[in-house]
């Protein structure tokens, strides 16, 4: 399945490419090294990022009634900037999940998961052409664009194989950034609201908080280092609420951050969860995640 | 441009999701009554005769089974040793259910024929080898399979109705026993493993009911509690080829 899905990325990218600006960080005047999400605008700049991850989660107890969750994903985004001021955003998930019970039941899903489409938009910056602080509120939407996975029998599988929530869940947030010679900052708070999607299941709704510092040492790469923490209601299902998974989960995330040509940016890194505080028996592997970003 | 670009991009990467399922252990669960010494059916009733020669007529006979609960052999041991603290009638009543647990109640009547099997249900426990089971006879709530509505089962574990003439000799005497007792009941299997390599297995689950009026006395207080007592003894438990 991923193969024809990376002949489409490059087919397009090829596409699109003749419009490509010649550096996307000379036009902004700003040569950090960014992440999908936290670059900055200007008119016209396009931007396409593909992102994998892979982690693993169980819950529960092993002799008991374990579920062991495994993903790989990856998250497929295009932002366009029409505005100087407004960032337009979609992100479509790809994953390859495996779920096992305590029973060695097994099952394998694969596929698109909910299209999230987001809007961006910055409302300060201390100065035209090369700011130091930057502030942007961000709206969006999570779209139930995943398909209800069967399997072989025509039995839907299970809600912990199904690939998204099926549901409308939008979301705000509140970002700011800052640069300081070599050094840059992220602060970033964003609120999810969950809406129940398929088989009646509600995600929590939950509250995402990033905090990150880059030191770029050189015009190439950069070390960077955030914790991302996730503060989550109790999920339900059907009224039925969930006893585990919900409270406080916090992570440790470094990265490095490289750039082999001009306005490609590849970031390597792993998020390690150091601070566990939900409820019931979740245990979560740390994610490894590569990405690479590109300027059109 | 570049927005049909996307969308364009959006679409060719948006195939539709694949799926497959491979089932894991299996354990099915399977309830019966049966006369062990012998008893002479006319409908749904018995004439059948206790270890102490009393004649019985049970006409109608409703049983509870709250849960079934597999033990791992490597927790036999201390739990044995719990069970010496907490004897017969300190079960919980509702229990919910785990790949390891049946928790959803069922009223057995003897308005089924002898031997016919009622279905309970599938456990998918993880792989181990198992050495008990755990029965828990409980009153029965609104969501219990088989409730049946003309009886009210509803707040009960067990319901006998009949009649008995005593071997001394006497006349027959109706009887009707009702108890909202909660016991349980340990049944030794004989090394159930569940694995890979073994990962399915059904269970017989059998009630002896000519024993439960065994050394029972009919005007005693405590003859329903005896009752239900004598019916959870009765289980026991085998493999179905």
């Amino acid at each position: 399945m991923w193969k024809p899905c990376t002949a489409a990325f490059a087919a397009a990218l090829a596409l699109v490419a003749p419009a490509a600006f010649a550096c996307a960080t000379c036009a902004c005047g700003d040569p950090t090294l960014t992440t999908m999400g936290t670059e900055q605008p200007f008119a016209g700049r396009l931007r396409m990022a593909a992102t994998v991850r892979a982690w693993g989660m169980t819950t529960g107890d092993a002799a008991l009634d374990a579920v062991t969750l495994r993903e790989l994903r990856m998250d497929v985004a295009a932002s366009y900037a029409p505005l100087r001021w407004l960032f337009l955003s979609a992100m479509l998930p790809l994953h390859a999940r495996g779920v096992q019970d305590v029973s060695l039941a097994r099952e394998r899903s694969w596929g698109p998961g909910d299209l999230e489409i987001s809007a961006k938009a910055y409302v300060f910056r201390d100065r035209e052409f090369s700011p130091v602080h930057l502030v942007s509120v961000l709206v969006g939407l999570e779209l139930p664009t995943s398909p209800t996975v069967h399997d072989g029998q025509g039995r839907p599988l299970s809600l912990d194989a199904q690939l998204g929530t099926g549901s409308w869940d939008p979301f705000a947030g509140l970002a700011y950034r800052m640069r300081r010679g070599e050094w840059s900052f992220v602060a970033s708070l964003t609120g999810f609201l969950s809406t129940r999607g398929r088989m009646g299941f509600r995600a929590g709704s939950s509250l995402r908080n990033t905090l990150a510092a880059q030191y770029q040492p050189h015009p190439r790469w950069a070390l960077r280092l955030a914790t991302d923490s996730l503060l989550e209601s109790a999920s339900e299902t059907q009224g039925v609420p969930d006893p585990d998974g919900r409270g406080f989960i916090g992570y440790l995330s470094p990265e490095v951050l490289y750039s082999p040509a001009t306005d490609v940016v590849v970031q390597v890194g792993v998020r390690a969860p150091v601070l566990n505080l939900l409820s019931g028996d979740v245990r979560q592997t740390p994610i490894l995640q590569a990405a690479v970003a590109y300027d059109l | 441009m570049k927005v049909a670009m996307l969308l364009l991009l959006l679409l060719l990467l948006a195939p539709t999701g694949c799926g497959w399922r491979e089932e894991g252990l299996r354990l099915r669960l399977s309830l019966a009554h049966q006369a062990v010494r012998g008893a002479q059916i006319e409908g749904a009733s018995r004439h059948f005769t206790t270890h102490a020669g009393d004649r019985v007529t049970l006409s109608r006979a409703y049983l509870t089974l709250s849960s079934v609960e597999l033990i791992p052999c490597q927790a036999s041991s201390s739990w044995r040793w719990l069970r010496q603290l907490s004897p017969v009638g300190t079960a919980h009543a509702h229990s919910e259910s785990s790949p390891r647990r049946l928790g959803t109640p069922h009223v057995s009547s003897l308005a089924r024929s002898d031997g016919e099997a009622l279905a309970l249900g599938t456990l998918y426990p993880p792989p181990a080898a198992y050495c008990r089971a755990r029965l828990v006879f409980g009153p029965a709530d609104a969501d219990a399979e088989g409730e049946p509505l003309p009886v009210g089962m509803v707040g009960k574990t067990l319901l006998l109705e009949g009649s008995f003439s005593p071997a001394t000799g006497g006349a027959v005497q109706p009887f009707t026993l009702e108890s909202s007792a909660v016991i349980n009941a340990e049944l030794p299997l004989d090394a159930l493993r569940l694995s890979e390599e073994f990962p399915e297995s059904h269970l017989l689950i059998t009630l002896a009911y000519d024993r439960w009026l065994d050394g029972l006395s009919f005007q005693s207080p405590d003859a329903a509690t005896q009752a239900l007592r004598n019916a959870a003894a009765s289980a026991t438990m085998a493999p179905l080829p």
